[in-house]
């Protein structure tokens, strides 16, 4: 095995939606020596493609045994901020699309009608998903689990999307994303309605190399911060963030991690409501999965301690949490926040934005936890490997070298992986 | 020359077919001679849902060992997740007592070892899925790629999951190291039968008024019925057990009786049951019982039962001259060898003593529950089999619910709290609501 | 829709029983001999290929409805003959045509997970359990595992 891919299956998958055809080739093997992975590669295949192509990838950690290895990047040209964009998606999804057999996954063209895209076993397939049109998201979901064929993980947008709302987001399920860049108003305009990755095949691993994990989870658990943890930790530390967490008022609380990862950084709130809308509904109880740290700070400050049900709202029409709080006024009550929002989904707004450069690059929703250019070169470091960028941001001494002995225990092998690491993250920041 | 042709058949005609139990005989399961003391306690896997967070690394690792890839749907521990309540379950195989899958394998390739695993010998397995397809909690998984059964085998020992798991929600354990409720019990009862039987004798039972000090409340009772008159000190000292009865239940039937203590012995020495006809076995016969022992003493003048109480029996008896000794003396073998139809045949059915306090135990202050979440209900089912007096709804526990258990029969010997290794039997102020293994109801 | 011709034609050519030389290792490798008192040709998978390929009435049979589905056989087939994926392919045909009375669903989702002869069998074998076991084998394993999460966690 070649001493720099033991976490890849080496394939890239290739869907033209304007020919509906779609093949899975080989990896340049010359390309993943030099880029490594991740965001950096993406780029690097980007440039082979039209401006409008997507290229949604993994890195060479993604699904291995390096702590939070759930990492997937969408690298795109954002139609929000007008520049090339790398979100990451955590979750499960980096690892599962490694299950499905391809490590890349480049999407051109416009397709005819609405589809969606179903990849397993290294074979993608172009489904029809009219049906889907204007669904709710969680709605949507379970007519896919019942039609489709199996998958362990979806990306999908939703009606927001399909009606060219600006503030669409994708939501990986129906918990939402971190998608602030307009990923969801780019595939919708292919007319993809989303992905789904079957996610039933594994990846080789190299037998010589015994994982560390053991080591890595001691610095993780020696480190004082470590119990602090959780979706609140995190959103904290942001601005407005003590804020929106006395809001976030919820009756069950439990700490949920993405895949492999040590120490989570979301939460699953139940909390308990009643519909204004529907009088005759009893006070039932409604469970959410809080993982965009910068979208509930930016709805807090707007919505305050009705951010639950609006929330919920969002992640139902797959709109950005921090987008739709622009456009809400302050101090209204619930009801008067599900109508807005349900106005937001009817018109056809354009948005503003206020978000700095560097956070544009990664998509908007990586929360702010650093200071200065450590901030941007965690984050880099974390899309190159394929490793999850808020993990990377909360604990600051996992050195580089720590991760890529994941890959070899070689002195020569780390050696120019180093390297190389580092010229891809520079040449991932160079817009900056 | 005759004979043999019409005794043996002509090879065609012979049966020379090989089934099943020519190739894969049913061993007997091994009963060492420590299993009478102390049953066996295997190790196993504990899943803590409150500290899961739903990352998969056990399903990672599991499969690493199974596969040799990383490929969590080929792993022998699957993760379900519920997205609405947000709880998280890492499921697999808890090595049952009883498996079901054993007696559902069409070509036997599944037993259950001495060192308590539950294995599937890949020779004969012909991955039907029938094991799956018989497990309650559907453990073995099928790998959707090679069709194979994943089932966990323990790492023969030293499992991946438990070493991998970042949050310390699976643990590798035999349960309580020390059965020490048992060990305190047994003494209790030795001392107990040393000092009511051997030292002060004739104390216990009411019958001897002359030096009594402490009394049966059955005795009392009888007493006032038969005599008419309450004296004060033995009221008091009777009152004593009662309120012993109201803070913990019927400890005194568990702990303190010397005949109870009796039974236990015999019980040890009669393993196998022949059980009673159902007409017999009601628990209400026992207030018949003090009922009529009452109302006869009344009736006829002296106390009516307390002549052939067992108890008294055997707390008069020892050395000390009494009236109808040696005809009494027979009346322990007798009622202790209803031990071999049930456990406590006598506690359960037929003893007034026990109606007493089973009638002072509804004013009880505490009571035993058993969490049905921490149970691992039809894998182990122990409580419901070491529960002397059978109280302990196993139907209930099988599918889910915690059962109640009756305090009034219930005679506190604590046999389920020390068995159970999930920490599910516990007890309980009667007014707690909540149950082990959940927050407020 | 297709008709029912062409789905016995895509069942024989995605399983490639055209190749079947009626050998009889599949018979020997099968665990339906150790299930069922009244197995017999009929049931078997070369039985059943043989039927198939022959022509005769296969997708109403009752006996296409034994199988485990477990691939002993495909596995020791010399013609890499697959039986199961016929089987899967003439039973997808029966339940697209609603004949469903060997076909258990689940009382969860309603999809069919198994086939009755085959759930009989299971219920035969654990005949000497408490009743209320069986409550949970009339659920599909995905389903049983979201119960066991509701039970326990």
């Amino acid at each position: 095995m070649n001493p720099f891919q033991p976490f890849y299956n080496m394939k890239i998958g290739v869907v033209d939606l304007s020919a509906s055809s779609a093949e899975v080739i080989p990896l340049d093997q010359e390309q993943v020596s030099r880029y490594l992975g991740g965001a950096a590669m993406n780029s690097a295949i980007l440039e082979g493609y039209q401006t409008d192509a997507l290229v949604f990838g993994t890195g060479p950690l993604t699904g291995s045994f390096a702590p939070a290895s759930s990492l997937m990047i969408a690298s795109f040209a954002s139609p929000i901020f007008k520049c090339l964009c790398h979100v990451p998606f955590m979750l499960r999804t980096g690892p599962d699309m490694k299950f499905s057999g391809v490590d890349y996954l480049v999407v051109k063209g416009t397709a005819p009608e609405q589809s969606i895209l179903h990849v397993n076993h290294g074979k993608i397939r172009i489904l029809p998903a009219g049906n889907l049109q204007h669904m709710p998201v969680p709605e949507a979901i379970r007519e896919l689990k019942k039609t489709s064929p199996a998958f362990q993980s979806l990306i999908i947008t939703g009606p927001a999307a399909d009606r060219g709302v600006p503030y669409a987001s994708v939501s990986i399920g129906q918990n939402g994303s971190l998608d602030k860049a307009g990923l969801a108003s780019l595939m919708s305009v292919k007319n993809l309605k989303g992905i789904m990755l079957g996610g039933t095949d594994g990846l080789p691993f190299n037998r010589d190399n015994p994982h560390q994990g053991k080591e890595l989870e001691k610095i993780i658990s020696t480190d004082k911060n470590f119990k602090h943890r959780g979706f609140y930790s995190v959103l904290t530390k942001l601005e407005g963030g003590k804020d929106a967490g006395k809001f976030l008022k919820a009756s069950r609380k439990k700490d949920m991690a993405c895949y492999h990862c040590p120490s989570p950084c979301m939460t699953h709130v139940r909390y308990s409501w009643q519909d204004p809308r529907n009088k005759e509904m009893q006070n039932s109880e409604d469970g959410l999965l809080l993982l965009d740290h910068t979208g509930c700070a930016a709805l807090a400050k707007k919505v305050g301690e009705n951010i639950l049900p609006v929330l919920r709202a969002c992640l139902h029409y797959g709109l950005d949490p921090a987008g739709v709080a622009e456009r809400l006024p302050q101090g209204r009550t619930v009801l008067e926040y599900l109508n807005a929002i349900d106005q937001i989904v009817s018109d056809n707004l354009s948005r503003t934005t206020d978000v700095s450069q560097r956070q544009c690059l990664f998509g908007g929703g990586v929360p702010p936890i650093l200071t200065g250019d450590l901030w941007e070169k965690r984050v880099a470091l974390a899309m190159v490997l394929g490793v999850c960028p808020v993990f990377l941001l909360r604990f600051p001494q996992i050195t580089d070298s720590a991760l890529l002995s994941f890959i070899s225990a070689s002195e020569d092998v780390l050696k120019t992986m180093q390297e190389r690491l580092s010229s891809a993250i520079s040449s991932l920041l160079s817009p900056l | 020359m005759t004979e043999q042709q019409t005794t043996e058949k002509p090879i065609a005609e012979q049966d020379f077919s090989l089934n099943l139990d020519d190739l894969r005989p049913r061993h007997a399961e091994k009963r060492h001679l420590s299993d009478y003391f102390m049953p066996r306690r295997h190790s196993f896997i504990l899943f803590h849902p409150d500290r899961c967070t739903g990352c998969g690394a056990c399903e990672m690792i599991c499969s690493t060992r199974n596969v040799e890839k990383v490929a969590p749907v080929s792993a022998s521990v699957k993760v379900v997740r519920d997205e609405k309540e947000g709880k998280n379950f890492s499921i697999l195989c808890q090595h049952c007592r009883k498996p079901l899958c054993l007696p559902a394998c069409p070509t036997r390739a599944i037993e259950k070892g001495d060192d308590g695993i539950v294995r599937i010998d890949k020779l004969f397995c012909t991955e039907c899925g029938l094991c799956t397809m018989a497990c309650p909690a559907a453990a073995p998984i099928k790998d959707p790629g090679s069709q194979e059964i994943h089932k966990c085998d323990l790492c023969e020992g030293d499992p991946l999951c438990v070493k991998h798991c970042p949050e310390n929600a699976l643990t590798f354990t035999r349960g309580k190291a020390f059965r020490w409720i048992k060990g305190l019990r047994w003494t209790s009862q030795l001392i107990s039968f040393l000092l009511l039987v051997m030292v002060f004798i004739g104390t216990f039972c009411y019958f001897r008024t002359g030096s009594v000090s402490f009394a049966c409340p059955t005795g009392t009772l009888q007493n006032i019925a038969s005599s008419g008159t309450v004296v004060l000190v033995s009221v008091s000292s009777a009152l004593a057990i009662l309120i012993l009865t109201v803070v913990a239940g019927r400890l005194f039937c568990g702990w303190i009786c010397p005949f109870g203590f009796v039974l236990d012995l015999v019980d040890k020495i009669t393993p196998k049951k022949l059980g009673w006809p159902s007409f017999l076995k009601s628990r209400m016969t026992k207030y018949g019982v003090l009922a009529g022992a009452v109302g006869g003493s009344y009736a006829l003048g002296f106390q009516v039962f307390c002549t052939v109480c067992p108890i008294g029996t055997l707390c008069r008896s020892y050395g000390v001259q009494s009236f109808f000794k040696s005809a009494e003396l027979a009346i322990i073998p007798a009622l202790a060898s209803l031990e071999i139809a049930q456990r406590r045949s006598w506690c359960r059915y037929f003893c007034p003593v026990g109606a007493v306090l089973g009638l002072t135990a509804l004013l009880r202050l505490i009571k035993i529950v058993i969490g049905a979440k921490r149970c691992k209900k039809f894998s182990c089912i122990q409580c419901a089999e070491v529960c002397p007096v059978g109280i302990i709804d196993a139907d209930k526990l099988r599918e889910g619910l915690s059962p109640k258990i009756p305090m009034t029969e219930c005679i506190m010997c604590m046999r389920c709290i020390d068995r159970c290794p999930y920490d599910a039997a516990k007890i309980r102020f009667r007014w707690q609501k909540a149950v082990p293994g959940e927050g407020r109801i | 829709m297709k008709n029912r011709k062409d789905k016995i034609a895509e069942a024989k050519r995605v399983s490639g029983a055209d190749a079947c030389v009626e050998c009889g290792r599949c018979v020997a490798a099968c665990p339906m001999a150790e299930m069922y008192a009244n197995f017999s040709i009929e049931m078997s998978p070369r039985g059943i290929i043989k039927k198939t390929l022959i022509g005769d009435p296969v997708v109403e049979d009752k006996n296409i409805w034994y199988c485990t589905e477990c691939n002993a056989g495909t596995d020791t087939c010399p013609q890499k003959v697959s039986c199961r994926d016929l089987i899967r392919k003439l039973r997808e045909a029966a339940v697209d045509e609603n004949l469903l009375e060997n076909a258990k669903t689940c009382k969860c989702c309603g999809r069919a997970f198994v086939a009755i002869p085959v759930e009989d069998f299971v219920f035969a074998r654990l005949k000497d359990e408490p009743p209320n076991v069986f409550g949970v084998l009339d659920i599909c394993p995905p389903c049983r595992r979201e119960i066991y999460l509701l039970r326990n966690a």
